[in-house]
């Protein structure tokens, strides 16, 4: 989806680096068999983290050795096949295809028909994971509508796009656990890493927003459209971060992570935190590249 | 019943002062400061429960073993005291009530309701967005409360609430949040102000024990 949650690697353990590439290979092979080889490329550390919480609540630790196209003769650590990755894979192929509709529809020239191009090699792996999860791409589907609906009106409201983003999430938890309290904690979490994610992705597109004259969710809310946002700004939007991080991590307190736990705790105090600051540093696309390659 | 020592996180032969250590941390960490104006108050409180269960069957099993025998003090830190006993009547109130016990739908319906808005609307309309999560028009709805009242201390204490970072953005492992020991001071000094506006008390039950 965008890679915005993901752990600050520096302060994993080993064991819960290992934990987490397991995730991440277990969610790949997962979008191989349910979707093909070209769904793999979409892979991202967001649905990596939700597929690692949904594995923490059903209790599956088992590890398979499997190789891969990235790793053909060394078999790696994979996270054995699980409904939980299942449900992160699909998810991964909706949430791509959405964001793909909506660069078509706002960017232009190449940026536009290289979209165009990748949306169309997305269209049947979409038309399957809506056959496959009905309810939940529906559900998606009005989330979208109305995010779009806000984002043409120009709404000057972070909050309500950002709503109406962080909701896909909290369907997806539903989608999955059962639990009544486990759902409650998990939806509420997830909500706020949702706006967490609109709100810094905003912030990481503005510049190019605003050099294309595109629609930005913190232009619109601050009125401004200097190329670089001026700090007071910058300052307010970190605030309001934190607000949501740290609501996210007092419904995170409230669950038992068992093996997990130092794993989600990273993602979620240091992970997040690191990615906001170098975000509204603009170090962010530097790290986020040299990040990449290692896992 | 859990094992007492699973729930605090300790292994049984930990030594009673460590005990009454992790005892503190998790105290801390659960502690209704951290989840005032949050929807998952309620299941904040039961952990605390059953951290406070824990400690006082561990504490009285090792008086036992010894001597004299332990009394579980009660209260400790465990005062969730945020029934609302508002004073005061009309809508706003009954708005008061709606937010406090998380219904919002219905105190929206009855905010977007009353036709002229004064500077207790805003804040209204403030303390609903926080309960929600939207943060940044909490921010904006307290600000317009302040600046039209700004006489009124609970206004003023919900918008430095909301533009300090709010609660303590507190890690597990010693990676805290940048709070100086005044602001931390001044944070809890404005949360009980808050609670005490809407008929709780922070204050007192802090640090017992």
């Amino acid at each position: 989806m965008f890679g915005y949650v993901r752990p600050l690697k520096g302060e994993l353990k080993v064991s819960e680096y290992e934990l987490f590439k397991a995730v991440y290979c277990g969610l790949c092979h997962s979008l191989g068999r349910r979707y093909g080889l070209p769904a793999r490329f979409v892979l991202s550390y967001d649905l990596t983290f939700f597929a690692a919480v949904l594995q923490a609540v059903e209790g599956k630790t088992d590890i398979c050795r499997r190789r891969c196209i990235a790793s053909p003769f060394i078999r790696r650590n994979t996270a054995c096949p699980s409904a939980s990755a299942d449900l992160a894979a699909d998810l991964t192929v909706l949430l791509t295809y959405f964001r793909l509709e909506d660069q078509v529809r706002d960017s232009k020239g190449f940026a536009r028909i290289s979209a165009f191009l990748r949306k169309l090699v997305m269209k049947p792996f979409f038309k399957r994971a809506r056959r496959l999860r009905p309810r939940l791409s529906e559900r998606i589907e009005g989330s979208i509508c109305s995010l779009t609906r806000l984002e043409e009106e120009r709404t000057t409201s972070i909050d309500r796009p950002a709503d109406a983003f962080a909701s896909i999430l909290s369907y997806a938890v539903e989608e999955a656990v059962t639990d009544e309290k486990t759902c409650r904690i998990l939806r509420t979490m997830f909500y706020h890493i949702g706006r967490w994610i609109y709100i810094i992705d905003a912030c990481d597109d503005y510049q190019s927003d605003i050099a294309n004259d595109q629609y930005n969710p913190i232009a619109c809310r601050y009125g401004v459209n200097d190329d670089v946002l001026p700090q007071d700004i910058k300052d307010e939007i970190r605030t309001t971060l934190s607000h949501s991080m740290a609501a996210a991590a007092s419904a995170f307190e409230l669950m038992d992570w068992d093996l997990w736990e130092g794993l989600v705790a990273n993602i979620i105090y240091k992970g997040l935190n690191a990615v906001t600051t170098e975000v509204l540093s603009g170090t962010w696309q530097r790290r986020r590249k040299a990040d990449e390659r290692p896992l | 019943m859990k094992d007492p020592y699973k729930v605090l996180n300790v292994s049984p032969d930990a030594s009673t002062e460590a005990i009454k250590q992790a005892y503190r941390e998790l105290a801390r960490k659960y502690h209704p400061d951290n989840y005032a104006d949050n929807p998952l108050s309620d299941l904040a409180e039961e952990k605390m429960k059953e951290i406070n269960e824990a400690y006082d069957q561990i504490m009285r099993e090792r008086a036992g073993k010894s001597s004299g025998g332990y009394t579980s003090q009660d209260s400790g830190y465990s005062s969730y005291t945020q029934q609302g006993s508002y004073g005061g009547s009309g809508i706003y109130a009954r708005i008061r009530q709606y937010i406090m016990n998380g219904n919002l739908l219905q105190a929206e319906q009855m905010l977007q309701s009353v036709p002229d808005r004064n500077a207790e609307w805003y804040f209204l309309m403030g303390a609903l967005c926080q309960r929600k999560g939207w943060f940044d028009e909490a921010l904006r709805y307290y600000r317009t409360a302040a600046e039209m009242d700004p006489s009124n201390m609970e206004y003023r204490q919900a918008l430095n609430m909301m533009q300090s970072g709010g609660r303590v953005y507190r890690a597990p492992y010693g990676y805290g949040g940048s709070m100086t020991t005044s602001d931390c001071c001044m944070n809890l000094i404005c949360a009980d102000c808050l609670c005490e506006c809407l008929g709780g008390n922070l204050i007192p039950c802090v640090g017992c024990r």
